[in-house]
């Protein structure tokens, strides 16, 4: 009963092993290439039109020894080549590179074509019988006919703001196996893609003004409407309809009709001809006379100059945009601090109500007590809280070379920005008292960080060394200090786990274009942030003209600080926000020690007006206690607002 | 100049060493995911993402050494965020390296 068992067993092993190695066996592969050969250290295409194309082809299973021979010997013919049902009269033969060594692999055939046969039609290779070495007698009866390169119309290609032409030659071994499967069969390929390569590069070095002339490249805004040519006289019933003179026909834009933009050059980009053979691509950008339309726009291109087979073909892109979009800032900070906030947008605008708790002296309602008496009164008042780069903010990124290949499981590197111009501002309604001091600050700086990468990572380590010099004001401007300040601000990944790097890798409805959505998985934890703050302030007053009476001389400001900043997002949209300084001030001063807090809750209300570089949001905030130049007795507000804030909008602002 | 092929291993290297968590989370489909997956959605995550194209592509420059021009750099910075995805990247860093110059040897 056991052997039974084994036996049976065994059977199926085997018939399971022949049908999956069966199931496996890759269909076999013809391509349609152009005869072209070393001649004179250049490659060149055959002078021999008759032999001006050759399909070569792939099979899976090694013809039949005795078949072989025989058709090498043109005793039979075991297939062909067909356009739809018509059988052509080019014979299949064994191909030349079968046999690269002594040994023929007795699987590669070929059929040479004319050079005036219609490529623009389709053709199959077949084969009646082909008896294998195993004794079967297969039959195929369409080969498709596929090419060794991809050309295409490209717009992210690097050229600036010019189109590209991309011919890609690149084998994937798991798509196209047969043509790489042996150490001869890659090398002939390499050749061949060697030969290729050259000769497109050398006619595309080569093209002067004349033929570059004759380069049709159509664009088509996708926007504006194409009107009929001057010389064309027709009536426009409704916008966008015309009729012609007839008064029925109905005009219609052809290619002809579309915007030509003239082309300068189609030289490759790729600086040497090795380095298109090793990379197996070219790129060609075309360059033009005119830019291309500002509007997204569709666009054509063909070569009616004789070009490489790989040339040919018209190529078309479609919805190239005008314009590059830049992804969506981050969301908005809420470090209320004038002056010493941070600059990392070109525009941070907020509206706000505020409601604060002031103290206030009112005649004493005994009239014969004639001190007044002083009573704490909530006042409301409006805040327009601006903080912009006019001139934007350059930034330069450096990775640490050294280690690209090494060991080091870290990547290190810096970053470096500069804000020539920031204004920083609070201004308030009312007048200034010594209640709205601080929220009648004007600040005008410059601001430079150096960001030191530890490592980057999702939740990266580094280090922000911020230095800034600016001149604050009251209101008006009639009194002015000037102030140097430097701001180290650690940031450790492992605590600082941003709700937005979580939420990136949870699911969502819609993802970018052809992401996958099995790649997501659903995390519960929320977002926090910890993130200490040291810095230092030197300065002092440098200008004093008849200023409110609350506007104070400042004192030479010589002080540290010290602080955390702990940012926690439980829930999507909601961010509450927790900062906490502690200042120590030296030299003659009133106050040596001060402490001031912010708490503030904010709903994220995603993008400003579907611009991808501004977003707003509703915020509740609570301050108490003083902040420099700790003149007064310190705030005590609660704020309801409305915020927008943009990156990347001004003149000077590089991508980062 | 590279190969898609030296393309996608400098990025996979780039992405095995700085978010290796979130690359086993993506598995085979790991080229769909968008650079933001690997490096998050905050602010500093564009520097990341910028700082991961530069070292996978010098990486590739190395290998053939060449150099590239500062506007294609900026070019390619600009092309890759946080919203593209891994296969994008792999392209436009294979497109960057089509514009290498070679570095004369010192």
């Amino acid at each position: 009963m056991n052997r039974l068992y084994l036996l049976i067993t065994a059977v199926c092993l085997i018939l399971a092993t022949t049908i999956m190695a069966h199931g496996q066996d890759p269909e076999p592969e013809a391509y349609l290439r152009v005869n072209t050969m070393l001649s004179g250290g250049q490659y060149v295409e055959t002078s021999n039109d008759d032999q001006y194309y050759y399909v070569e082809i792939y099979m899976t299973h090694p013809l039949d020894a005795r078949v072989y021979d025989d058709l090498k010997n043109n005793k039979i013919s075991i297939g062909g080549i067909a356009q739809g049902h018509r059988e052509l009269s080019y014979p299949l033969q064994i191909s030349p590179d079968d046999c690269p060594a002594d040994d023929c692999a007795r699987t590669h055939f070929r059929v040479y074509l004319p050079k005036t046969i219609d490529l623009s039609k389709t053709y199959e290779i077949f084969f009646d019988s082909y008896r294998t070495t195993a004794g079967d007698n297969l039959r195929y009866r369409a080969i498709s006919i596929g090419t060794d390169y991809k050309t295409s119309l490209e717009d992210k290609s690097l050229c600036e703001d010019a189109l590209a032409v991309k011919i890609d030659f690149e084998t994937d071994p798991a798509k196209t196996p047969l043509k790489v499967r042996t150490a001869a069969d890659r090398a002939v390929l390499a050749e061949y893609l060697r030969a290729r390569i050259s000769f497109i590069y050398d006619f595309l070095s080569g093209l002067n003004a004349a033929q570059l002339n004759l380069v049709d490249l159509r664009v088509r805004p996708l926007k504006s409407l194409i009107k009929p040519p001057a010389e064309v006289s027709y009536t426009e019933p409704t916008p966008g309809t015309f009729l012609l003179a007839d008064g029925v026909t109905t005009w219609v834009p052809t290619e002809a009709d579309l915007p030509r933009l003239y082309v300068t050059s189609l030289r490759p980009a790729n600086a040497t001809k090795d380095l298109a053979i090793n990379s197996q691509f070219i790129l060609s950008c075309v360059w033009t006379r005119k830019h291309l339309p500002t509007e997204d726009f569709n666009a054509t291109l063909s070569l009616p100059i004789n070009p490489p087979r790989e040339l040919v073909k018209r190529l078309m892109k479609t919805g190239v945009a005008g314009l590059t979009t830049i992804s969506s800032p981050a969301l908005p900070a809420t470090n209320e601090k004038v002056g010493e906030r941070t600059v990392e947008q070109d525009l941070d605008l907020a509206f706000s109500l505020i409601s604060s708790v002031e103290e206030v002296e009112k005649k004493n309602p005994d009239p014969e007590i004639c001190d007044p008496i002083k009573t704490r009164e909530r006042k409301t008042r409006g805040t327009i809280d601006l903080r912009i780069n006019p001139l934007g903010t350059r930034s330069w990124i450096f990775v640490d070379e050294d280690d690209l290949n090494g060991n080091n499981e870290r990547t290190t590197g810096a970053y470096v920005a500069w804000a020539p111009v920031f204004i920083d501002s609070k201004v308030s309604t009312g007048k200034i008292t010594t209640d709205t001091l601080s929220l009648n600050r004007v600040v005008i700086g410059t601001q430079g960080e150096y960001r030191y990468i530890y490592n980057n990572s999702t939740f990266p380590t580094y280090f922000r060394l911020i230095g800034r010099f600016s001149n604050a004001s009251d209101r008006d401007f009639k009194q002015a200090e000037y102030k140097g300040t430097f701001e180290f601000r650690p940031v450790f990944g492992k605590v600082n786990h941003p709700l937005a790097s979580i939420q990136a890798a949870q699911p969502r409805l819609i993802g970018a274009e052809g992401e996958s959505k099995n790649i997501y998985k659903t995390y519960k934890r929320g977002g926090y942030e910890f993130i200490p703050i040291v810095g230092g302030e030197l300065g002092r007053t440098w200008s004093r003209r008849d200023p409110a009476e609350a506007v104070k001389p400042s004192d030479a400001v010589k002080r540290v600080y010290g602080g955390l900043e702990i940012i926690l997002t439980p829930i999507t949209n909601t961010k509450i926000t927790l900062t906490d300084t502690f200042y120590y001030n030296f030299g003659e001063v009133t106050k040596r020690r001060a402490n001031y807090f912010n708490g503030s809750i904010e709903f994220l209300l995603g993008e400003f007006l579907d611009n991808r570089r501004a977003a707003h949001s509703v915020f509740f905030s609570f301050e108490k206690g003083q902040q420099p130049p700790f003149a007064n007795a310190g705030v005590n507000v609660f704020k309801i607002g409305y915020r927008v804030v943009g990156d990347r909008l001004f003149l000077l602002s590089n991508n980062r | 100049m590279a190969t898609r092929e030296q393309s996608e291993r400098s990025l996979r290297l780039q992405l095995e060493r700085d978010a290796p968590n979130r690359l086993k989370q993506a598995g085979p489909a790991w080229k769909e995911a968008t650079m933001g997956f690997y490096y998050g959605n905050t602010q500093n995550s564009e520097i990341s993402v910028d700082m991961a194209i530069r070292a996978s592509t010098l990486r590739l420059l190395h290998e053939d050494g060449t150099g590239l021009p500062p506007k294609i750099w900026k070019g390619l910075v600009a092309l890759v965020n946080t919203s593209t995805t891994a296969a994008a990247a792999i392209e436009t860093m294979r497109f960057a390296t089509a514009h290498g110059v070679p570095l004369t040897p010192v």
